[in-house]
């Protein structure tokens, strides 16, 4: 059964299971001795109590690692800034659209610009529609990390993968060392 | 990770379930590990609150997030056993819940008081 219960437990985060793997298997186990006296019973409800509980615990870990991620990649700034440019950009196209389309032109090469065939135009409006929506995106994101930004500290730039990907490391070891008392490495070497 | 102050606000005002609380009184008495957790809170709810691994260790890994508990290893080694005691900021939150329930304690049996008279 305790195969089963660690089997199980891989559906917990990484983190979680280096903390909490071993200690858990082994407090599942203890009770699993204390029901098996108890009767077929008693010792079903136990071990259905047990994987419930145990699914239950992995979707509320990984909510919290996701939140806990969350918080500092979609903050704020990003998401403002995400809005601006969808809605600056579709205000945009949607009027050049209009516009061409008003004159039955979209379909048609302008008089006064016979190179621009149908073929051309629409590649044209879609990367136009892709390079305004990047330009106000870096834009706003600027303006808005230093407006918003500045004022919380959960509020991060979300474009230094390096450094992101560094601090949850270093998060992710700190958790391991205040938890278990040990640093890291040390924690591997002894092949918990 | 949560942020500890965070964390702590949030706990702070907001009222401790009930694996919290039972967990928190059990660790007041003395320091336990996992298994003495699930039987004490099973004792201390006279029964009728059986905690499941997967959520008395849900309960454990919020509590070492926010400081109220923390881990420390014993002598015995052999059955992957971590102990865990309170610390003085989980002491002060569970007097001040039990502050709390007495006020509203309090509060109860005087409406009571007063709709019977």
């Amino acid at each position: 059964m305790r195969y089963a219960y660690e089997t199980l437990l891989r559906l917990y985060p990484n983190s979680w299971r280096l903390v909490f793997g071993q200690e858990m298997a082994s407090v599942f186990e203890q009770a699993t001795e204390d029901y098996q006296p108890r009767g077929l019973l008693a010792y079903l409800t136990f071990l259905c109590s047990e994987f419930n509980g145990l699914i239950a615990g992995a979707f509320f870990a990984w909510g919290d690692e996701y939140l806990s991620r969350s918080r500092r990649r979609v903050n704020a700034p990003f998401l403002v800034s995400l809005f601006l440019g969808a809605a600056i950009t579709a205000f945009f196209q949607g009027n050049f659209y209009t516009h061409i389309t008003d004159h039955k032109s979209v379909f048609a090469p302008a008089p006064e610009a016979p190179q621009l065939t149908p073929d051309l135009m629409l590649p044209l409006l879609i990367a136009g529609g892709i390079l305004l929506f990047i330009s106000v995106f870096s834009v706003a994101f600027v303006w808005n990390m230093r407006i918003i930004g500045n004022r919380s500290g959960r509020l991060k730039p979300i474009w230094m993968p390096g450094r992101a990907a560094n601090a949850r490391i270093t998060r992710r070891d700190q958790t391991i060392q205040r938890n278990t008392g040990r640093p890291r490495r040390e924690f591997y070497r002894r092949g918990r | 990770m949560r942020h500890v102050a965070d964390g702590n606000e949030e706990l702070e005002t907001t009222p401790l379930t009930e694996p919290v609380f039972l967990v928190l009184l059990s660790l007041v008495q003395a320091p336990r590990h996992g298994y003495a957790l699930l039987k004490d809170t099973e004792a201390l709810s006279a029964g009728r609150v059986r905690l499941s691994t997967g959520t008395l260790y849900g309960v454990i890994h919020r509590l070492l997030e926010s400081k109220w508990i923390e881990r420390f290893e014993t002598d015995d080694t052999s059955r992957d056993k971590q102990s865990y005691r309170l610390t003085s900021l989980g002491r002060r939150f569970l007097q001040a819940e039990l502050a709390r329930m007495k006020q509203l304690t309090r509060a109860a049996t005087a409406c009571l008081k007063s709709s019977e008279a």
